[in-house]
């Protein structure tokens, strides 16, 4: 007679869990009772509708009839209601693969069982199909964003005309292109180098620098080259070995880069810069009404 | 012919507004737009966060509703969760969470029908699902965000990708608080050439981006230095792929205005043309101006198989208002003697030609190029002058070499580099300069913490003028300013100088976040350092510290020691400077 009441109250329950979204008052509901150890699994909240949980892994769980909502520090009543975002850790009955209760959190929870513990409990209408995006291509498994932090080691010869007070930047699309984004160190004469953790999956823009876009990085040719680019891959360290010919601000008509060093047509008196005007004999003005200037 | 110069900058005016106009209207229909309660943008991390009554509007007619919008800007990928409505030209799904990879084509979705479901759209065709299709493991990720910054609250935001996010009316990170803002245009284009700067130098400068697409971005800049205070500017960026414009107006609210056009034409895989122009009043607004000055600059590059030829073009023109009547003291000026007239419109031409790097022999580490070219300068006032004569026209032809040994290793840590540079100079006037340039370098790496490097530099300058050497170079002992003495030992100097710098750089890169720098330098010049008239001291010790304050601000400190040259010994004060 028991069992046959249970029964009833069980099926209403769960047919009342499958039409109506999950919400808080579940948590002065009292807890279906476990039918198998239970197994608890901490992760993020996609959503919670239709007598479902959806983790942010894409796996969507049953949730049991009369299943509690609580608050994950206090295991007492809460106002949260499972929402996307917020941190869960889900009781799940190994019997019935299904939740039993549910502890919500604004911060992150510490992982309590593997999700390959839990992950035979996923439901899903179809069958799973391979699919050819995942399959290794060339021998390579395909880059995915996992966020794994990589050390980048950028490696850089620089023409050697450039000036030894000058510093070598990169500039990134990472950092909207700021030319002063990364600042290089000294290896030698002519080399620079700098290591920097990026995560994989993402892809980078770069161009060197002196500090600004005027002296930017050009080809061999004086010509501006497209930006060096890659994806950081799964990897523990990636090296970048790169060569600039020649910065934008270095005319290449002008190679002593500047007033003063070496003379040109705008710059006939090689000696202008950093020394006492010489008292040359005075030149007659071609243009008698031309008024001296300051 | 002074007309030339506005009239060019007038049409160049007004192609920026018809190509503005004409970039809005093209990229309007590749937008994603955004509604919500809230949206949050994080700009450290390139992510757009949305919560409450998410609606997304995508430039093909679908839309998505949900609770929770999660936008990675840098890796193209689009998240809404929560109570999601997909409503494509034929169905209305509903289901936990939709996912598009941009960069991909593809659109993952969890549909709840009698149980969820996974389902995978491919290459931009929402309305036949794939069922069952194994999905990648992050694609429904959302991203931690504890201890970031928000830098941006709206409720509307419209979202080109690979370029801008362009906000709604809402509040701003201005450095210590919020501040509310009309709209907002986050440029984060993959093409740095929207990053080009085309205003002059500032010691605070805080740009605020109003208005911008995929091809445009207009700014006001807030910005301050010591002669204007604070003041502002305006800036306009127009990109069409390799191809760029770059146009400013500063200070916009003070009368001594410079007006700047930058344009970069990649014409074809050989031909690059670079122009700048730039036009300098004295006007009240956008009044008549008291006084005006122009100046034309013209870069252009063909590439050859292995070299190049360079033409540069420079134009200016000191003043382009009318000559103003003399004063009483028969002075001309514009209002006030400091807009003095300046008939001159000088005009310099150079063709250069530029060998690639070459390597001559396999075994041997030895690179050089090979350089020439030819120089035209022309003043109808004067050029240069020499030996009593003034001449309006003259040219240049010059030709030489720059050669070097790239790194050796000569012991374990060490490298050795050599350089000679070498270019002779002839002018119509007539003389010759001779420069050399001589530098050796050895450094050592301590790991990847420490670094040291000792040069020597070698660079001679002889300016020959044969016969009339005593009269381009006088005997003459000029008077320093420093001690009011004429300094006799200056006299020897007939043209010929010699200048060699021992320096040794040290630098200390315990972390990412710390540097510290040091560098001595010994100069040994002929002719003879004479403080505060010639030459610089001739021993120097500088010291430099980089760190990295918070995420987005660095501090660069500097200070140098001159060693009593001319009583002066430490820097009057630290070189400061905060950066991004």
């Amino acid at each position: 007679m028991m069992a046959r009441r249970f029964a009833v109250l069980w099926l209403a329950a769960l047919l009342l869990a499958m039409s109506a979204p999950l919400v808080a008052q579940p948590a002065v509901s009292t807890p279906s009772p476990a039918r198998g150890p239970i197994v608890r699994f901490a992760g993020q909240l996609l959503d919670a509708q239709a007598g479902f949980v959806f983790f942010t892994t894409g796996d969507a769980f049953r949730i049991a009839s009369g299943a509690r909502v609580v608050d994950y520090k206090t295991g007492g009543p809460t106002t949260l209601l499972p929402h996307p975002r917020l941190y869960a850790s889900a009781s799940f009955d190994t019997a019935s693969g299904e939740i039993v209760e549910l502890a919500l959190s604004r911060s992150k929870i510490p992982a309590e069982v593997s999700y390959g513990a839990i992950k035979k409990f996923a439901v899903a209408l179809s069958a799973p199909v391979a699919n050819p995006d995942l399959a290794p291509k060339n021998g390579q498994a395909p880059v995915i964003g996992t966020g794994k932090l990589v050390l980048v080691t950028f490696t850089v010869r620089v023409p050697p005309t450039t000036p030894l007070n000058d510093q070598i930047y990169i500039a990134t699309d990472i950092s909207n292109w700021n030319p002063v984004a990364i600042q290089m160190d000294r290896k030698d004469a002519l080399s620079y180098i700098v290591t920097q953790q990026m995560r994989t999956g993402t892809k980078v823009r770069y161009r060197y620098t002196r500090g600004s876009w005027t002296s930017a990085e050009r080809g061999a040719t004086g010509l501006e080259v497209p930006p060096h680019q890659f994806t950081v891959g799964i990897q523990d360290v990636i090296r970048r070995d790169d060569v600039v010919y020649q910065w934008a601000d270095q005319n290449s008509a002008d190679p002593g880069g500047g007033a003063g060093s070496i003379p040109t047509p705008f710059d006939p008196n090689p000696f202008a810069t950093g020394f006492p005007t010489r008292p040359l004999p005075p030149a007659a003005p071609p243009h008698p009404h031309v008024t001296s200037t300051p | 012919m002074r007309l030339r110069p506005v009239v060019f900058f007038v049409a160049a005016v007004l192609t920026i507004a018809f190509s503005t106009a004409a970039a809005r209207a093209a990229e309007s229909s590749g937008a994603i737009a955004i509604h919500a309660e809230s949206i949050a943008f994080y700009s450290d991390r390139f992510l757009l966060e949305a919560d409450g009554d998410v609606h997304v509007a995508m430039p093909d007619g679908r839309t998505i509703t949900g609770e929770t919008l999660s936008i990675d800007l840098r890796n193209d990928r689009l998240l809404v969760a929560g109570g999601v409505h997909l409503r494509t030209a034929k169905h209305d799904w509903s289901g936990a969470a939709f996912a598009d990879f941009f960069a991909f084509h593809r659109g993952y979705f969890l549909p709840i029908q009698s149980e969820p479901d996974r389902w995978t759209f491919l290459d931009g065709n929402y309305e036949t699902p794939l069922a069952g299709r194994i999905m990648p493991q992050d694609v429904f990720a959302l991203p931690d965000l504890s201890g970031e910054r928000v830098y941006m609250y709206a409720k509307s935001a419209r979202y080109i990708p690979h370029h801008n996010v362009v906000f709604g009316p809402g509040r701003l990170f201005a450095g210590a608080a919020y501040s509310p803002v009309p709209s907002y245009v986050w440029n984060f284009s993959e093409n740095s050439n929207f990053f080009t700067n085309s205003l002059g130098a500032a010691t605070f400068d805080a740009p605020y981006n109003f208005a911008g697409g995929a091809h445009s971005l207009e700014s006001l800049h807030f910005r301050y230095d010591s002669a204007h205070h604070g003041f502002l500017a305006y800036e306009q960026h127009l990109v069409f792929g390799r191809n760029w414009l770059a146009f400013s107006l500063n200070p916009l609210n003070r009368p001594d205005k410079t007006y700047n056009l930058f344009a970069f034409q990649h014409l074809s895989n050989r031909l690059e043309q670079t122009t700048f122009f730039q036009l300098s009043t004295f006007q009240s607004g956008l009044s008549r101006p008291l006084a005006a000055t122009s100046f034309v600059g013209s870069h252009t590059v063909y590439a050859m198989p292995r070299s190049s030829l360079s033409l540069d073009i420079h134009q200016y023109n000191q003043s382009l208002l009318a000559q103003p009547a003399p004063d009483a003291n028969n002075q001309l000026y514009y209002g006030d003697p400091s807009h003095y007239w300046d008939p001159s419109h000088r005009f310099e031409a150079q063709l250069g030609w530029n060998g690639i790097e070459v390597r001559p022999f396999k075994k041997v580490p030895l690179y050089y190029r090979l350089l020439s070219g030819f120089g035209w300068y022309h003043n109808q006032f004067g050029a240069t002058s020499f030996n009593g004569s003034t001449f309006a026209t003259f040219q240049q032809e010059y030709a030489g070499f720059s050669s070097y040994l790239p790194p050796i290793k000569v012991a374990r840590n060490y490298s050795l580099v050599v350089r000679l540079d070498k270019r002779r100079d002839w002018y119509s006037t007539p003389h010759y300069v001779d420069t050399t340039t001589t530098v050796a370098s050895l450094s050592r790496s301590w790991g990847t913490k420490i670094n040291a490097a000792a040069y020597y530099i070698v660079n001679n300058v002889g300016d020959n003028y044969g016969s009339l050497q005593l009269v381009a170079y006088p005997p003459y002992a000029p008077l320093s300013t420093w001690d009011n003495q004429p300094h006799p030992g200056y006299a020897a100097f007939r043209g010929f100088a010699t200048f060699r710098q021992t320096r040794e750089d040290l630098t200390l890169s315990p972390n990412a976040n710390l540097r510290l720098g040091l560098i001595f330098t010994q100069n040994k010049n002929f002719p003879a350092p004479i403080p505060d008239t010639a030459g610089g001291p001739p021993f120097s010790i500088s010291g430099s510290l980089h760190v990295r304050v918070t995420k987005g601000l660095n501090l660069d400190l500097t200070r140098s020691y001159f060693f009593n040259f001319g009583e002066q010994r430490w820097t009057p004060q630290f070189g400061i400077r905060f950066g991004p």
